[in-house]
Order: C-alpha cells, then sequence, then structure tokens
C-alpha cells in the first residue's frame, strides 16, 4: 500500500516537471586552496531543491580528506563562533548558500596537496534521493578574495 | 629614508584617486580616523620565523592586525581574502603596511604553522605567537575576547573569537577597529588616511 502511495507521489512530481532525476542541483561548488601541513580547508556551494519536500545534507565524503562535517558560522557581538551541525536542510522550492562567513563543509586531514584548477570529487547523502556525486574546484586564496566581491 | 620613500608613489597615484573621486564623488574614500585613549599598546610576541617581535619595531609603518588562527578554515581566511583586495586597491603605497595575525590558538600555531599559513596571502604579514599568558593579556588590551571550545569536530577543538581588524597608526597607535562586515574599500581608505597624514 505505501509503494502503491510512493508511485502515485513520484508520477504526481513528473507530472509537475519536478520529478527529472537531477533533484537536488549543485552550482558553483569550489574549495579553498590551503597549503596540505594546515590540514582543513572549506567548500562552499549552492544546493537547490526544486522538489515539493525538504531536502536533508546529512553528510558528505571526499578522496581528498579524512572527514566532511557541516559547519555552521554565526556571528555575537563582533565574536565569530563555528558550529558543526548534524543535518543541513534544504527548503522545498528553496536553496541553501554555502558561502564564506556562513555555512561551509569543512574538509578535514586533507590527504595531498590540492593544486589550484583541479577538480575534487565530493559525495553528497542526501535523505530520500540518496547520493551526488559532484565536482568541486580548487581556487586560490586570491582568486576567492575576487570572488566574494562578485557575490 | 622612510620619511621619503613613499612620497614617489604617492605622487603618481593622487591624479589616479583625484580623478575617481570626480567619477564617484560617493565611493566611500573619506575617512575619519578615531582615538581610542584606554585601548591597544606596545607588546612582544615571536614572529613565524621564530624570531622576537615587538610593536615597537613597526614605527614609521602602518599595520592591520587581527586575532585569528591557523585552524580556522572560513573566516581567518576570509579576513586575509579580504586584506589582500584593500593591498590590491593601494597599488604601490602597499609596501608601507605589514599584516600583523596574532594567534590565539598558541597550542597548535607555532612560528612553522603561523609560516605556512600565510605564504599564501600576499599582505606584507607577520604572524605572531607566544605564551597563552601573554597572548591572554594582549587581547585584553585591545578589547579582543576568544575562547576554546571543545566541538565534537574531528578538527578538535574550535577558538570562537573577535572579529576585529585594528588599524594601527605609524606611532603604534589604533586609529580605527574594522568590523568584520566592513569592505576593503573601508581598510584601503584608512590606510590611505594615514598615509595622507604623515604628509
Amino acid at each position: 500500500m505505501r509503494s502503491v502511495f510512493l508511485i502515485v507521489l513520484a508520477l504526481a512530481g513528473l507530472g509537475c516537471g519536478a520529478g527529472d532525476g537531477g533533484n537536488p542541483t549543485v552550482d558553483g561548488a569550489w574549495v579553498r586552496m590551503v597549503p596540505v601541513a594546515q590540514g582543513v580547508t572549506a567548500a562552499y556551494m549552492v544546493i537547490e531543491n526544486d522538489g515539493e519536500d525538504d531536502l536533508v545534507l546529512r553528510s558528505a565524503q571526499t578522496p581528498a580528506a579524512g572527514v566532511v562535517e557541516i559547519h555552521e558560522m554565526a556571528y555575537e557581538a563582533d565574536v565569530m563562533r563555528m558550529r558543526m551541525i548534524e543535518e543541513l536542510k534544504v527548503p522545498a522550492r528553496g536553496k541553501v548558500e554555502l558561502k564564506p562567513g556562513g555555512l561551509h563543509l569543512m574538509l578535514i586531514d586533507l590527504v595531498e596537496p590540492l593544486e589550484v584548477g583541479e577538480e575534487l570529487s565530493l559525495l553528497l547523502y542526501f535523505e530520500g534521493p540518496g547520493q551526488r556525486k559532484i565536482a568541486v574546484r580548487v581556487r586560490a586564496i586570491v582568486q576567492s578574495a575576487v570572488g566574494q566581491l562578485s557575490h | 629614508m622612510s620619511r621619503h620613500r613613499w612620497l614617489l608613489p604617492l605622487f603618481v597615484c593622487l591624479p589616479i584617486w583625484g580623478c575617481e573621486a570626480e567619477e564617484k564623488p560617493d565611493s566611500g574614500v573619506e575617512f575619519e580616523l578615531k582615538e581610542y585613549e584606554t585601548l591597544g599598546g606596545g607588546f612582544a610576541l615571536t614572529d613565524h620565523e621564530g624570531r622576537p617581535f615587538r610593536l615597537a619595531q613597526l614605527r614609521g609603518r602602518i599595520a592591520l592586525l587581527f586575532f585569528g588562527y591557523t585552524h580556522c578554515p572560513d573566516f581567518c581566511p576570509m579576513t586575509l581574502s579580504k586584506l589582500i583586495r584593500a593591498f590590491d586597491l593601494l597599488e604601490e603605497r602597499r609596501e608601507e603596511v605589514s599584516t600583523l595575525f596574532v594567534s590565539v590558538d598558541p597550542e597548535r600555531d607555532g612560528p612553522q604553522e603561523l609560516k605556512e599559513h600565510l605564504e599564501q596571502f600576499p599582505v606584507n604579514g607577520i604572524g605572531l605567537t607566544g605564551s597563552a599568558t601573554r597572548i591572554d593579556s594582549i587581547a585584553r588590551r585591545y578589547g579582543v575576547t576568544y575562547a576554546k571550545r571543545e566541538s565534537g569536530s574531528a578538527a578538535g577543538y574550535f577558538v570562537d573569537h573577535s572579529t576585529y581588524t585594528f588599524l594601527i597608526d605609524q606611532q603604534g597607535k589604533i586609529r580605527y577597529i574594522f568590523r568584520h562586515a566592513d569592505a576593503p574599500e573601508l581598510i584601503a581608505a584608512g590606510v590611505a588616511k594615514l598615509l595622507q597624514k604623515e604628509e
């Protein structure tokens, strides 16, 4: 019974043009170049959800780093506080922007030196649609400085 | 020598600034320096080459000072990226300015870590570290708070810290405190004001 219900839901989704299998879409993913000795860096991207249901990013993984975590920044009385969050909700028909000074994926224990211009492969695990494999471009600090200005 | 070395670039730059001001009268180049009676002052730490450093040795130069740590993957590189942009805006006059990065994580940031971190940022960076007691005392005198916090992260602890960038004049005094949302244009304008004042 439950599966019939799900099929109906999926068909309804197709009817609306939302169930094209592309959901969620991830755009403009980049990671800041750092020396491997520093061991940590941050990745940014825009995750868009054109579906009718909220999506939840549970975790991420890359061969380039030992661990990937979801982090959030907050500013209170000019003090910067970073904290790890367990999951990231991408609202239905909405998007979440991971950008400097806000949300980011933190890559911890970098495996080997990053090279500017290269693309890291990153797997994002969403509850529901499952995993999405994306390419994340390594940007030099100076490029990322310019990138910030264009936002 | 140091009084005159910057005059040539200043003459080259002034006409350019003049033109820009005509085109964009509201470009925000007007900058008001401030005085902070109770904040700031000299200090002694160790630099990223392992050498002793005193603020007084910068006398005659301008400094942009902020507190951060190398394991900070987002905010600190963002501040440094902003400073790169401000240095670009300063063009030749950038040579009169140093960036001081005081670590609030002396446990993990030794001279070598600071050196590798700052090598990525073309901002005449000087990485500074020292004993926790000494850094505590400097932070207090600059009105900066920081706190080590267990995070549950695989990266170990985080250090929450104030996000101010201090504009320090040629006599070692704080003349403005930038906040994290301030644009690189404002930072460059502050430095330019101090350079003009010296004239």
